[in-house]
This record gives C-alpha cells, sequence and structure tokens, in this order.
C-alpha cells in the first residue's frame, strides 16, 4: 500500500470509531434532546457520509476531487450547528458536548492529508467557529457563560492541532515517500546500465577489439580504420563504466579520483588499484588526484613522445601510496640540480607543496634512460 | 622439441570471430590448437578429454562463468595453464580467476605476438601479468595482512611485496631482476609464490567458510 493509500485507510479506522462513540452518546442521551427523531436522523447522515468518505477517499487516493472535501468539511460544521437544533435544552457529553463530539476532527484530518498543513489549520478553524456557535446558543441550564467560552476555546486549539500537525507529517512522509521512489529508479537505472554494459561489453567490444587488432596487423588504410576503432573501443568502455558515486560529506573513494585523472591524461596511462575502496576524506582525494595530474602533465612534457605511465595505488592500512611512474627519458640527478638552480622545479615544488600540505611526503626519483618515478606517501 | 608436439591449446570464447581469429593466430604460429568451446560446461569435459596444457579463456561465458570455469580446470587437471584472454573492462572477475587458479591475463586488445608469447610463457609456467592485475592482487595481500585469521603461510614476504610492487608499476620482470641485482628465474618464482598464496588463502577461505556453514547447519537441526 501506498503511503497515502494507508494515511486514508487510518483515517477511515478513525472515522468509524469516533462515530461508535459519537453513536453511543447520542443514542445513551437522545431522551433528553429537544428533538430525539432529529438526533437519530443526524446519527443517520453522520453514518452514511463515514461510508462514503471510507469507500471515496481510499478509492480517489491521490486525487480526492474538491467536492468531497467540502461536503466532508460541510457536514461535520452542519452536524456541530445541528446541536442548536436537536438538543437546544437538552444536555449531552455529560453536559458540554456537541453532537459530532471527536468525529469532527475526520474533517480536518482529511483537509491537512489532502492539501496540507495550511488547509488543515483552515479547515480546523471553521469547525472551530462552528462549534463556538453552537455552543453560545445552547442553554445549559445553570452552566457558566465562562466554561462555555473555555470549552469551544479548547476544542479550537485541539482542530487546529489536528489540523496542523496531521498536515506537517503528511507532507514529511510523502517527501520521504518521494526519496525513496527516485531511490528505486536510480536504482532500476543502475541495474539497466549494468545490463547495457554486459551487452555491450559481449558484442560491440569485442568486435571493436578485433578490428583494432586485425586492422593494426593488415596496416595502411586498415591501420587508420583500428586506430579509430580502438579509439571507440576506449570512448565506449568510458562510457558503459559506471557512473561515480558522490556521497555527501562523506569520504571519497580515492580509486575513482586517480582513475578519472589517468583516464583524461595525455600520455597512455596504466592504472593498478587495490579491488575494495580506498576511502580517504574528500580533501586528501583532491589533493592526491591534483597532484598525480601535475604528474601526469610532467611525463606528457617531458619524457618523451613514446613514454607511457603507471600509477599505482598501495593501501598497507597505515600509509597510502601512489606512485607515478614512466619509462621516458628519465634525467640526471646534475639535470635536477641544474633546473633546480635555474628556478625550473616549480611543477614538483607545487607537487610537494600539496602532498605535505596534506601531512605526507614526497619523493623523486630519476635515472637517464629509466624514466621518472613520482611517489606520494600519506598518512591515514 | 618445437611448440606444436608439445602445446596443446584450448580456446574459450563464446564469441565464433573471436574463437576463429584466435585459432588461427596460434595455428599459424606453431601451436596444436587441441580443441575450442563456447561455453563452461563444455570447456571443461574438452579439456579433460584433450587435456591441454594451456586453456586461453575469455570470463564472459554462457552456463558457466569463466571464473567458475578455470576453477574445474584446475581441479581436474591441476597441471594446467590457464590464460585469461579477457577485456580490460572486468578487473574483478580477472582477480577471481587468479585466485581459482588462472596463472596468465592479457587483454583482449593485446597483438598477436603478445598472445603468442603468452600462451607460450604461460605453458612455461610464468606467470603473465598486467600492471593493473598486479595491484588487485597487491590489494587482496594488503587485506590479507590485517586480517586476524589469515595463515602465516599466506603472507607476502618483504621481499615478495616488493617485487609484486614494481610489477603493479610496470617494470618487466627484466628490469625488476636489474634494479635488486637478482636472477630473472628468481623474480619469477617469487611473482608465482605470490599467485600460489592467494590461491592458498582463496581455499582456506573456502574451507573456514564451509566449517562455519556446515557448524551453523549443526546448531540449526
Amino acid at each position: 500500500m501506498t503511503t497515502l493509500g494507508s494515511l486514508w485507510r487510518a483515517l477511515t479506522i478513525f472515522r468509524w470509531a469516533t462515530l461508535a462513540w459519537a453513536g453511543f452518546l447520542i443514542v445513551r442521551d437522545h431522551k433528553n434532546f429537544q428533538h430525539p427523531l432529529a438526533g437519530l436522523v443526524v446519527l443517520a447522515v453522520m453514518a452514511a457520509w463515514t461510508f462514503v468518505a471510507s469507500v471515496g477517499y481510499e478509492r480517489y487516493g491521490k486525487r480526492v476531487p474538491r467536492w468531497m472535501l467540502g461536503a466532508d468539511l460541510g457536514i461535520a460544521a452542519a452536524v456541530s450547528l445541528a446541536t442548536l437544533y436537536v438538543v437546544r435544552h437538552g444536555v449531552v457529553l455529560g453536559g458540554a458536548g456537541l453532537l459530532p463530539s471527536t468525529w469532527a476532527a475526520g474533517a480536518v484530518a482529511a483537509w491537512a492529508v489532502a492539501w496540507g498543513p495550511w488547509w488543515g489549520i483552515a479547515a480546523g478553524s471553521t469547525l472551530g467557529v462552528a462549534g463556538w456557535i453552537s455552543h453560545g446558543g445552547l442553554d445549559r441550564g445553570g452552566l457558566e457563560h465562562g466554561h462555555v467560552s473555555q470549552q469551544s476555546a479548547s476544542e479550537l486549539v485541539l482542530f487546529l492541532l489536528v489540523g496542523g500537525v496531521v498536515g506537517h507529517l503528511v507532507r514529511l512522509a510523502r517527501r520521504g515517500a518521494d526519496d525513496l521512489a527516485r531511490a528505486v529508479e536510480l536504482q532500476a537505472a543502475t541495474g539497466e546500465r549494468e545490463r547495457l554494459a554486459r551487452e555491450i561489453h559481449d558484442s560491440v567490444l569485442q568486435a571493436l577489439a578485433l578490428i583494432h587488432r586485425r586492422g593494426r596487423e593488415a596496416g595502411g588504410v586498415a591501420a587508420d580504420l583500428a586506430d579509430l576503432a580502438a579509439a571507440q573501443e576506449i570512448e565506449l568502455r568510458r562510457l558503459v563504466a559506471k557512473a561515480p558515486v558522490e556521497v555527501y560529506g562523506a569520504d571519497v573513494d580515492l580509486r575513482e579520483s586517480l582513475r578519472r585523472t589517468c583516464d583524461a591524461a595525455t600520455v597512455s596511462v596504466e592504472f593498478a588499484a587495490p579491488a575494495a575502496a580506498v576511502l580517504v576524506p574528500a580533501r586528501c582525494a583532491h589533493g592526491l588526484a591534483a597532484a598525480a595530474t601535475q604528474a601526469l602533465d610532467n611525463v606528457a612534457r617531458h619524457a618523451g613522445p613514446k613514454a607511457r605511465a603507471w600509477v599505482l595505488l598501495d593501501d598497507d592500512g597505515e600509509t597510502i601510496t601512489v606512485s607515478i611512474r614512466d619509462d621516458g627519458v628519465g634525467c640526471t640527478a646534475a639535470d635536477l640540480a641544474d633546473a633546480a638552480a635555474a628556478g625550473r622545479l616549480g611543477v614538483a615544488q607545487s607537487m610537494r607543496g600539496r602532498i605535505e600540505g596534506l601531512g605526507g611526503t614526497m619523493c623523486l626519483e630519476a635515472m637517464p634512460g629509466q624514466g621518472v618515478e613520482v611517489e606520494f606517501r600519506v598518512g591515514r | 622439441m618445437s611448440d606444436a608436439e608439445v602445446l596443446g591449446v584450448l580456446v574459450v570464447d563464446d564469441h565464433p570471430m573471436w574463437r576463429d581469429s584466435v585459432v588461427r593466430d596460434l595455428t599459424e604460429a606453431g601451436l596444436r590448437v587441441v580443441g575450442t568451446a563456447e561455453d563452461g560446461p563444455k570447456a571443461v569435459r574438452v579439456a579433460k578429454a584433450t587435456r591441454p596444457n594451456v586453456v586461453v579463456m575469455d570470463l564472459q561465458l554462457p552456463g558457466l562463468s569463466g571464473v567458475e570455469t578455470t576453477r574445474q580446470v584446475m581441479e581436474a587437471l591441476p597441471d594446467c595453464h590457464v590464460l585469461v584472454l579477457s577485456a580490460s573492462g572486468e578487473p574483478l572477475d580477472v582477480l577471481d580467476a587468479v585466485k581459482a587458479g588462472a596463472t596468465g591475463y592479457l587483454i583482449k586488445s593485446a597483438s598477436r605476438e603478445e598472445l603468442i608469447d603468452a600462451v607460450r610463457r604461460t605453458a612455461a609456467g610464468d606467470p603473465v601479468f598486467t600492471a593493473g592485475l598486479a595491484g588487485l592482487v597487491l590489494g587482496e595481500f594488503r587485506k590479507i595482512s590485517t586480517s586476524p585469521t589469515a595463515e602465516a603461510d599466506t603472507r607476502l614476504s618483504e621481499r615478495e611485496t616488493e617485487i609484486l610492487r614494481f610489477v603493479a608499476k610496470g617494470l618487466t620482470y627484466k628490469q625488476i631482476a636489474e634494479r635488486l641485482v637478482l636472477s630473472h628465474r628468481t623474480v619469477q618464482n617469487h611473482v608465482q609464490n605470490c599467485l600460489r598464496k592467494l590461491q592458498l588463502h582463496t581455499r582456506y577461505e573456502l574451507v573456514r567458510y564451509a566449517v562455519q556453514r556446515g557448524l551453523d547447519a549443526d546448531a540449526d537441526s
């Protein structure tokens, strides 16, 4: 059952329970009424409307027509006012009640459920005013005027409370239900995406990989086609890869941050990481990813056209290590010293600054002909 | 002895075009393709019947997953070597296949030369790794080393960890041997040990899991 459906069901139960109570009081006291028969007719009207409302609200669910809510409140107010004619000089509910007693609150709750707290409060005020008129017009044979207005005031407060509180809670419940529906939708979309990814994986990617391989072997124009197929294969793979799930304010998966860094690099990068998420504070992930981006930019700029790069993420439980290695031309210690002397180590210093800002350390290793390796180490 | 006499290869892939292409490449290179299979159960049957030296295994198979097929083939033929030939979009499946006994992994976009080289090396018992796979295996050992239930013989030595890290950073066995002043063979042995320990750990885990389930079942009855 939907949230709204169960709310209407709860309201129906409330209506029948309060009808039983009102009926009990009317039947018990009707002999003292000025118009006993009219009292029973009013009770019949209440019962009939309770039946209509029980069926109607649950059937209309989300789209309860205005006339129904209007009639609900109208009948509740009318029954309240009918007390003036029916009872007049008699006494009900231990001397101070009106004919519908708590049954009238059903209409207020209905307005609150259907249209929210402000309309609930409006309906509550209407019934409060009707009750005030009825109380005021009754001859209670000796009861003081002050007692009567106190009675109507407390009824008004209760009606307002019902309208406001029920309306507010319903709004919260609906918002919760909407969130849940969105989550379910998202889950379905993710499932569909994964299914598509599997299918594309099984068919299109395989074919592209084959074209890539055969084409490259054939050479000439076919090699160009092969490169095109390879590019499309990478593009498609990225497309069907899982979308990153960001959790606000929580730790982020460093693997995802670094994978995006590697995807964006202009050199060919192989990324190695554990199978399980490496969760770190967002600040740490951003810092490491930014430093890795700088390191890969450096590879693209200085390591030569054929250089490839490897990024390794290793987490031994105490320290997170990110290594960026390339197989490019490398450099000698003398080169580094020259660069430092000429003030050309800006990038290295900027990386070091980022990592030290995270409380970590950076080391750089370079050998001529063996590429460069940069390692960031940050404590957990 | 040439490869043709020694190396029998079984090719398992559900994609006919791909399967034919691999078979042709292997045959042209002088290897003996003893059979092909397009699904897991058939792969296990053909493997038992033909006893290949190397199974070239796709992981996305109908009927039985490539990981489970690997496990069953390795159970039936412990001397056989499984080379996973798979698209790069499924690293976790590759890790599971390695835990199940595969000792080689090559991505499908690799060239024909790389494929043939990988088959030969796998047949020789040489672990064929990518840096990405080494990163996954390293991650598993990091998990094992912090687990209180892990057996001592499934933890990596410092040297093994060091070498695995080098592999994960893309260094070849030759480059690692040079850096550490070791022989090529020693480096290979260390990497083989890493895989063996991972498979051992997986078996311990399965037994532990089975015992636990068994005890729970006893308690329930």
